[in-house]
């Protein structure tokens, strides 16, 4: 195979990979801080609809992008008042959320153009480049590494999703942290939505997250909630997405052709067969839903 | 008086109707060392709270060097220079020492994060931050592994760690929530040791607790709490250990030897001969262990914690696990019966009585009621089967009898549906006990009755269990405190990397020779 090619193949599988790291680095904020985040599909979808109406609407891709960040920072603050305000449970509130994506956005796309599946298409020149949400992720993983490791509030977080007591006898509350890791949630998850509508596709369409929140949430334990090794276990998720578009069709010798739907299943087995035995001991965050 | 630092008067605090504290009147001088002393609950702990400021005096004056006291929260105290090592410990456990040290501090001190260039960033410069621990190390006397996770640290380290995260925070009067009661005798003795030298190098040190011979031994004034008052505040010579117990107890309480009956010890309860406890490939946990228990004998075992009491503890509680690691050899006998034929549920009913070490995690549910506490492993007492095939618990029966255990045993409140996590650590215990013991057991198994158990509470369990004992039971004790193992075994083996290196016979009993032998020693 030429190197272009083989290029090119690993160009398609960041790209794949690059709203699943964004989202599974959303995840990280939250869960690293004792907050279940089960709601990242309704905050990509969110960010998705945002990020393609408003760039419609300024006629500009980074305008959409700004706008889905704005939303998802607001979508964080409804999710903390629901969890740290009212102490709802964190798993229904979070189904609530991605219910209120998948019922609310129809609804809202209906009144705004007069269609319940699509937004207009984005012109192509105000589309963005192909390669920006490859820079982008790999952009975040850099910094949330960062901020985990090195910084004041990296410690904090992660403190206050061990053990939020000895966080509250250093003098800093637990709560407020809280606050701050779930707007970034909802930031970074609109983030992840948002390129998808405005950089690898033209508008948005109806369920175009297609259950990626989840896929990175599975990202995020496979890497143990760690930044890096998320990434990884997203790009592992890209690369099998990639290889079933690749093998749907392909005559295989002795076994003949194989059913798309078994290739297309790749993703999800390698998920399996690796959380089940070869990571070994996956240890969440101690008071991961208990706060 | 100009020279007391810290000074309550006639501080009350209120929950509801239930008064925490009542009119406390006591000083706490600069560069002292005060014990506050008092049975639980007797309202030492709220009383720190109060000063620390994660409560609010509801009436009264706490006044901070001459003055009333400022703040009213744990990060304002912290500022005037106090902090507080709380009873259970604010660590958490997969983050490093010093991650721990720093949380909050990631700065260290403030005049330094102009001048270096990480903290300027707003980033945390661990290799400067770890040199300063180690120099702060070096004159506290630590010995902490600063990049190791808190969760594989003994317990003794991570006191030592919470001690250093408030010399790291530079506090000048340290508080102490009962420091000790998770310590084993070789870390105490540290720990006490290293209080004296802060204490020395002239730091304030408040500690509150109630084993006795410790405060006798590093406090220089001691206040004793009843009932949430403030009973006696004392300078340390003017008191004895006995006037101490009295005082906390508010009645004389009897601390030295119990009467026992001089009976001779009857038939075999529990034999366990050399037992052997290992894979193939790693160390033996236990080696070619051989004890009895005979009827009317308490057999003590000392050691440091973690030389294999836990194990044979828990082989002996569940032989048939075990079989396999004993080369399917038939070591253990309990109440006539082959061990590698009981499963656990058919030892539970046998006449056995089990008092775990850990009791909030192995013996109750503090979430639950003591109804449903006292219902767990005995439920088939009240199972009666119902017309449609169906087990019914006949829960009035159940509740009746507990009463009666509750008022035996002296368990307050003696309310069976009360949750079983907010009574007291001696009260809690006593109804392990009263659970335990109430079925007559022919074999008790004891490991740490008295840890986290106040004056009063210890010498009712130690009363018991030397009932019992007369009365013809056999009892395995377990226990940390040579004190106790002396005060009430009838022979003593001692345990040192998972064998029996020693044993004595009551009267032959030596302080010095134990401890020797606890230590690997004298073999």
């Amino acid at each position: 195979m030429e190197s272009t090619a083989i290029f090119e193949i690993f160009l398609s599988v960041l790209r794949f990979a690059a709203p699943l790291i964004l989202a599974a680095m959303a995840g990280l904020y939250s869960e690293r801080s004792g907050i279940i985040q089960i709601a990242l599909e309704g905050f990509m979808l969110f960010g998705a609809f945002v990020a393609a109406a408003s760039a419609t609407h300024f006629g500009s891709g980074f305008a959409g992008l700004f706008c889905a960040v704005g939303f998802g920072i607001v979508m964080g603050l409804f999710y903390g008042f629901l969890v740290i305000q009212l102490k709802t449970d964190q798993i229904v509130s979070g189904t609530a959320v991605n219910m209120l994506a998948w019922g609310g956005i129809p609804v809202v796309s209906k009144m705004l153009f007069d269609v319940t599946s699509k937004t207009p298409a984005i012109d192509a020149s105000e589309r963005l480049p192909q390669w920006f949400p490859i820079v982008l992720a790999l952009a975040v993983v850099a910094v949330t590494y960062f901020v985990i490791k090195k910084t004041p509030f990296g410690l904090w977080l992660t403190v206050a999703g061990e053990k939020p007591e000895a966080l509250l006898a250093a003098g800093i509350r637990p709560s407020s942290v809280r606050w701050a890791s779930l707007m970034i949630t909802g930031a970074v998850a609109g983030l992840g939505g948002a390129i998808l509508s405005v950089c690898l596709a033209s508008s948005y369409t109806r369920n175009m997250t297609a259950g990626r929140g989840f896929m990175a949430l599975a990202g995020l334990i496979l890497g143990k909630w760690r930044p890096i090794q998320a990434c990884g276990a997203c790009i592992l998720f890209g690369v099998c997405e990639v290889a079933q578009l690749k093998l749907q069709g392909t005559v295989f010798p002795l076994i003949g052709t194989v059913p798309g739907q078994l290739v297309q299943i790749l993703p999800y087995v390698i998920t399996l067969w690796i959380l089940a035995g070869v990571v070994g001991e996956s240890r969440a965050p101690s008071k991961l839903g208990q706060s | 008086m100009s020279s007391s630092l810290i000074e309550f008067s006639h501080v009350t605090k209120a929950y509801g109707a239930l008064l925490a504290n009542e009119d406390l009147c006591f000083r706490v001088s600069k560069g002292e060392l005060h014990a506050i002393i008092g049975e639980n609950g007797a309202g030492k702990s709220t009383s720190m709270k109060l000063l620390f400021g994660l409560e609010s005096v509801t009436s009264g004056e706490i006044r901070f060097k001459g003055a009333p006291k400022k703040w009213n929260s744990p990060r304002g105290a912290m500022d005037a220079g106090l902090g507080m090592v709380h009873q259970h410990f604010m660590l958490s456990p997969v983050h490093t020492a010093l991650d721990n040290v720093i949380l909050g501090r990631e700065f260290g001190h403030s005049k330094a994060k102009a001048t270096r260039l990480l903290p300027s960033l707003g980033l945390i410069d661990r290799v400067t931050i770890r040199r300063d621990l180690e120099s702060l190390s070096k004159s506290a006397g630590f010995n902490i592994p600063w990049d190791e996770k808190v969760e594989n640290m003994p317990v003794g380290l991570q006191q030592q760690l919470e001690i250093a995260k408030l010399l790291y925070a530079g506090v000048d009067v340290m508080i102490l929530d009962e420091p000790t009661a998770v310590l084993s005798p070789d870390e105490t003795e540290t720990f006490l040791q290293m209080m004296k030298n802060l204490n020395q190098q002239g730091r304030t040190i408040i500690i509150i607790t109630h084993k006795l011979k410790e405060v006798k031994s590093i406090a220089d004034h001691i206040t004793v709490f009843r009932r949430g008052k403030s009973v006696a505040s004392v300078p340390k010579q003017d008191v004895s250990i006995q006037d101490m117990a009295d005082l906390m107890v508010g009645r004389h309480v009897n601390l030295g030897e119990i009467k026992r009956s001089a009976n001779t010890p009857g038939e075999s309860l529990l034999t366990v001969e050399s037992l052997t406890l290992g894979r193939a490939g790693t160390k033996n946990k236990l080696s070619d262990i051989s004890i009895s228990v005979k009827e009317g004998q308490i057999v003590g075992l000392a050691g440091v914690e973690g030389s294999g009491q836990t194990d044979l503890f828990n082989t002996i509680l569940d032989p048939r696990r075990f079989s396999k690691m004993t080369d399917g050899r038939q070591v253990i006998n309990i109440l006539g019966r082959d061990g590698d034929t009981l499963t656990a549920s058919d030892i539970r009913r046998l006449p056995i009585g089990v008092v775990p070490a850990d009791r909030l995690r192995e013996a109750v549910l503090p979430d639950e009621s003591l109804l449903e506490n006292d219902l767990l492993g005995h439920d088939h007492e009240f199972a009666s089967w119902a017309v449609l095939g169906g087990q019914w618990l006949d829960r009035r029966s159940a509740k009746g009898r507990l009463l009666n255990e509750l008022k035996t045993f002296d368990v307050r409140p003696s309310d069976p549906d009360a949750k079983l996590g907010g009574f007291s650590g001696g009260n809690q215990q006593k109804f392990v006990m009263a659970r335990e013991l109430s079925r007559n057991p022919k074999l008790i198994l004891c490991a740490q009755p008295t840890r986290g158990v106040d004056v009063g509470s210890i010498e009712q369990i130690h009363g018991e269990l030397i009932a019992r004992r007369d009365a013809g039971a056999g009892v395995l004790l377990i226990s940390s405190q040579l004190d106790e193992l002396m005060a009430l075994s009838d022979i003593i083996h001692v345990m040192f990397e998972g064998r029996i290196v020693a044993s004595f016979k009551r009267g032959e009993f030596d302080e010095g020779k134990i401890g020797v032998a606890m230590g690997g020693g004298g073999r």
